[in-house]
This record gives structure tokens, sequence and C-alpha cells, in this order.
């Protein structure tokens, strides 16, 4: 019966909500002051060596000109991109995760992230260029399919192969679309799986905050239910949660979050699956904190990842999604080998 | 294509023609080396298959091209367009290339799949080596491997001293080209470095190539902020990578490539895809051309 048990359970009993709010609020102040300094660090970073001083000059407005168009026009929007697009995946992870009362959901790895590719990759061979209507179809593919998956009845394992299964057709999908020479638009399969922030201007960047917005307006208020919802379906009814249109509502938020950002930078996966579980291993389980956390650490580690893949090697250019991975994998492992120490 | 006076395009068919007259003469003489490095003994030169990097059309320029029945993708020109391609883009399909029964595989120190290459050779067929050109100094070296595999090392010779011409161009000084390979609007593209092909050609042409100087090796995927940094004054693409881009306009629009002299004044040079890294019999017209065009934008 472990198997099933829903995985916020423990917290939510265990916790009081003294203790809650002094962790997440200590939680916030630490991943304020960790993004503010990263950020710093992030703008003082890249191929062309530009001193704090210059860079500060160049974002208030003085300064040689090429300075002044590095930051402006490539490290800025791309800091701001990490962060938005951090933020945008770090807080899909928890959602997705209790929608389905599952805890294995990630937006990369289930069927919502490929999805959103596909459309994404369609929508760049019909309309080259242009981000709305990548983002728009991404969007709408990714909630059809968080939709389809909450259709499916199955709990624990059996979801979860479902899950990753409908993924992996997704990325197959993706792969065939991708050979096939005149719907291509010369994207490699990588360059969406493995997702790059090198594309990030000021256009992607105003994509993905609208994105954001709007899937923060359709989670208003809706921390309560999501704790209920991740008890299970059964459970959660039981309470008097609708979860047939809870699940709408937050399929639609979802998709907002993860299509613009895919539709913008490819998929990156593991932001949504490492973040929170590492959050709930800090006490922290309750989704009116998780959220908040969540989308704060998002932010930071995509940031972090972000800056190690265009300053690791030289001014050679790697895709994002390997740091994370790097940096999220271990998470995951560490995660899923307690729970199965705890039996 | 938008045309802007700072655009120019080179394309096979403006070279001036540089070929010897078709010959189905064949010779004893000539000779090969096979994959472990031995001479090669006893060649039957009926039915050539090229895949060794853009040699079909050296071979269709030695006058040789009647005994070529398979080519690779990389081989270009109208001389060779009927001759059937059999390389899956830059690896060679094994299967494609024993359906046309050759009866002499030609391939470069470069051409892959080995596993491929190991079932040609399994089924009996002769494979013949020739060393890969990725400067213009090797062309030479490169046309009389191809010509001696052939069995007519003399066509080498005529064929050098009639397309061979010194660069007369003036030296452009500081003029810094940046070598971009682009596929697609929302690709990342890949700057050429050191030994990419396209740095011999730049030196060669009198001009400075931006990613070799930045310590950039072969090609490389480099962030819009290193790109930025290079500075070109000149950009050179290959034509259908441009194309994918979506022109001169697509460009001038790729992040990072956008803040470059080069981008905002369009100061680009289009070269055949086919023509550019072949290091073959067109090369050194394609160095003059190149020269003059550089010239022409940059002004």
């Amino acid at each position: 019966m472990s198997r099933n048990r829903p995985f916020a359970q423990r917290g939510s009993v265990a916790m009081s909500g003294g203790r809650s709010a002094l962790t997440t609020s200590k939680v916030l102040v630490v991943l304020g002051i960790a993004t503010a300094l990263m950020s710093v660090v992030a703008l003082s970073l890249g191929a062309a060596h530009i001193p704090l001083t210059g860079v500060i000059k160049a974002l208030t407005g003085s300064g040689d000109p090429f300075t002044r168009e590095i930051i402006m026009n490539v490290r800025l929007p791309r800091v701001l991109a990490a962060l938005i697009a951090g933020a945008s995946l770090g807080l899909s992870g928890p959602v997705l995760q209790a929608m389905y009362a599952n805890p294995i959901v990630d937006a990369g790895i289930v069927v919502v992230g490929p999805a959103a590719a596909v459309g994404a990759a369609l929508a760049a061979a019909l309309w080259p260029g242009s981000i709305i209507w990548a983002a728009v179809i991404a969007t709408v593919c990714a909630a059809t399919s968080a939709l389809a998956l909450s259709a499916v009845r199955a709990t624990g394992t059996g979801f979860s192969l479902i899950a990753v299964a409908a993924g992996s057709a997704g990325m197959a999908i993706l792969g065939i679309l991708v050979s096939i020479p005149h719907l291509s638009s010369g994207r490699s399969v990588s360059s969406w799986v493995f997702g790059s922030l090198a594309l990030a201007d000021w256009r992607a960047t105003a994509a993905i905050f609208v994105g954001l917005l709007v899937g923060l307006l359709q989670l208003k208020n809706q921390a309560r239910a999501l704790d209920i919802a991740s008890l299970g379906a059964p459970s959660a009814e039981l309470l008097g949660l609708d979860i047939r249109r809870a699940r709408g509502r937050w399929s639609v938020a979802v998709a907002c979050l993860i299509g613009t950002v895919v539709a913008c930078f490819g998929v990156i996966a593991f932001v949504g699956l490492a973040v929170p579980h590492l959050l709930r291993a800090l006490g922290i389980h309750l989704h009116a904190a998780l959220l908040v956390c969540s989308a704060a650490a998002g932010a930071l580690l995509l940031l972090v990842a972000d800056t190690a893949a265009r300053s690791a090697i030289g001014g050679a250019e790697v895709p994002v999604g390997f740091f994370v991975t790097l940096l999220g994998a271990p998470v995951l492992i560490r995660t899923l080998v307690n729970r199965a120490a705890r039996g | 294509m938008p045309t802007s006076p700072h655009f120019a395009a080179i394309s096979d068919s403006q070279l001036a023609a540089c070929s010897l007259p078709a010959t189905t003469a064949s010779s004893p003489l000539g000779s090969g080396v096979d994959r472990a490095g031995r001479a090669l003994t006893g060649i039957n030169r009926e039915r050539v298959v090229s895949v060794a990097m853009g040699a079909a059309e050296s071979i269709a320029a030695l006058g040789l091209g009647a005994q070529l029945v398979g080519r690779d993708l990389a081989s270009g020109g109208a001389d060779i367009a009927s001759v059937p391609v059999v390389t899956d883009v830059h690896s060679v399909n094994a299967e494609k290339v024993l359906a046309t029964h050759p009866t002499l595989v030609l391939i470069d120190d470069q051409t892959t799949p080995k596993s491929a290459l190991d079932q040609i050779a399994a089924a009996g067929v002769q494979i013949a080596v020739i060393p890969s050109a990725w400067n213009v100094a090797a062309v030479g070296t490169r046309l009389r491997s191809i010509a001696a595999a052939l069995g007519r090392p003399d066509a080498a010779t005529s064929l050098i001293s009639q397309c061979q011409q010194t660069f007369d161009g003036e030296p452009m000084g500081k003029v810094k080209v940046a070598f971009l390979y682009l596929r697609g609007s929302s690709a990342i593209y890949l700057v050429g470095g050191t030994g990419s092909g396209a740095d011999s050609l730049i030196s060669a042409a009198g001009a400075i190539d931006a990613g070799a100087q930045a310590g950039f090796k072969s090609f490389t995927a480099i962030t819009p902020e290193a790109m930025a940094t290079l500075k070109p004054d000149v950009l050179l693409v290959m034509t259908k990578g441009l194309a994918s881009v979506g022109g001169v306009a697509g460009l001038k629009r790729l992040s990072g490539v956008a803040l470059t002299p080069a981008a905002k004044a369009g100061r680009v040079v289009a070269v055949d895809d086919t023509l550019l890294l072949a290091f073959g019999s067109k090369t050194w017209a394609l160095v003059d051309a190149l020269s003059k065009a550089i010239a022409d934008v940059s002004q």
C-alpha cells in the first residue's frame, strides 16, 4: 500500500503552521539573496570581458555603445529569460505533481513538454520566426496533453509508466517531424529536447513573461485545492473538491507556463521535478508555500545552469538542459532512494 | 534573395570553366591505397563511386566523369547532376553504394561510417583512400591522388596547370570575415574557426578569419555574445544556409549576429553550398571570386 500513499500527506499532517511559515520565509530570504547575487554574477560573465563598473554603467544608460548593446540586448534579456523560464518551470512541477497525485511528474518527462515541442516545431515550420504562433500552438498542445493525461485512471507506478510512455511517444513524433526536410525549420532534435536560452531576446522574454503571468492568474487561490488534490482523486472528491474542474484549470495554467517556455527555448527537464522535491526535503509541503518557493528556486536553478551553459566552455554554447539535468538528476535519485529506504 | 549593394553571391556556374575534355581512355597507370595504407593492385575502374567529400566534381573536371556511377551529396555542378547520390547527408549508405554495382569506391580519410565501408569491402569492392583537404594548399595533392586512383595521373598535371591561378588581388588589410554555418532561423549557428576550411579560403582571399583569430576551432556553436564580440566586417555563408534563415533579412535578426558591424551594414557574401568547402578544381577560381566579393561588399 505504501506505493499509493499520497506523498504530501506526511508533511501536511506533521507540520504546524507556525514552523512552516518560519521555514518558508527563511527559504525565501536565502533564495532571494542568492538570486540577486547570481544575477550580478550572470550579468558580469560572458565572452565580452566587461568589468562590473562597465555593467553598471551600461544598465544606467552610459558607457560605450558596444558594451551597452551587449548588456542590454544580450545579457539582460538572457538573465531575465532564465529567471522567468525557471520560475515557470519550477511552478509547473508541484502543480502537475498535485493534480496527478504523483511525485514523479515533470513537464519535461511526462507528455506536456514533448507535446508543446511538437506544437512549437509545427508552428516554426508553418510560420517561421513567429514566436506568437509557436507559443499559442505549443500552449494548446500542452493543455490538451495535460487534460488527456488527467483522464487516466491508473495511479502510482501505473500512472508514471503511462505518463513516461506518452512523453516518449511525443519525443518520437518530434524526432520524425524534425527529420522531414520541409517541416524541420532547421532545428535539430537535440535543440528541442535539451533546450537552450541562446535564443533569448526581448521578444522571447516578453512571451514567456506573459505565459508566467497568465499561469499565475490561473493558479490564484488554488493552493488549498492543490493540497487536497495531492491526496489522490478519491480522497479529494470525498473532501469536496471538484477534481475534474480543478484539473481543467490547472492544465491550462501549466500549459501557459510550459508552452511559452518550450516554444521559445525547447524542453528543459528536471527543474519542475528537482525543485519541489528539494523544498519538500526542507519541510515545505503546503502548496501556499511550495508554489512560491518553487518559482523562486526554479528561477535560481535555471539562472545558475544557464550561466554555466554559456560560460563554462570558452565562448561555446552548451544546451542548458544538460546542466539542469546534471544538477537535477542527483536530486531525483536521492529522493527516490530515500523514499525506497522509508518503504 | 534580397539584393543590396553590400550583398554578393558566388555560384558554381559563374566561375570560369576549368576542366579537361571527357575521355573514356583507360590506362594501366596510376595507383591507389586501401584503408590500411597498402597499395591497391589490379584496380578495376569501370564503375567508380566517389564518396570522398566533394571529389566527384573534380573527377568530372579531370574528364573522367563517364566512369562515375555514384557520388556524395557534397559534390555539385551540372556535369554530375545526373549521377545518383549514394550518401545520406554526410554518411555513406552501403546499400545505395552496392546497388550501383561499383568496381571501385573512392573515399577520403573523413568518410564515415566505418561499418558501411566494412560492408562495401566485404562485398569484394575495392576501396581507394585519398587525403581530405581543408585548405587551399592541399588542393593540388588531392587532385593528384584522385587522378592517380582513377588511373590517369597525367590528367591531374594538365588540370592543375589549367585551373591554378595565383592570387592577384590586393591584400585587404584588416577586413574581418566570419564564416557562419547556418541551419534554420531558430537554430544555433556555428562559426568557422581554425581548420574549418573557410579560414584557409578567407586568408587566401586576403582577409582575416574572425573565428580563427578569436581562437575557435573548426565549427563551434558559440554564444550570441561571443558572436557579437568577434565584430566581423563581412559574413560569409552558404547559399542554402542563408535561405534557411530567411535570407539577409533573417540573418540580420539572429541573436548576436545582429550586433555585428557586418549585419548592421548588411555585408554578406553567399557561396554555393557544394562549392565553398569542396577544395577541388574550382577552388582557385573561388578564392579569386571571394576576394573580389569581399572587396566589393566592404566598400
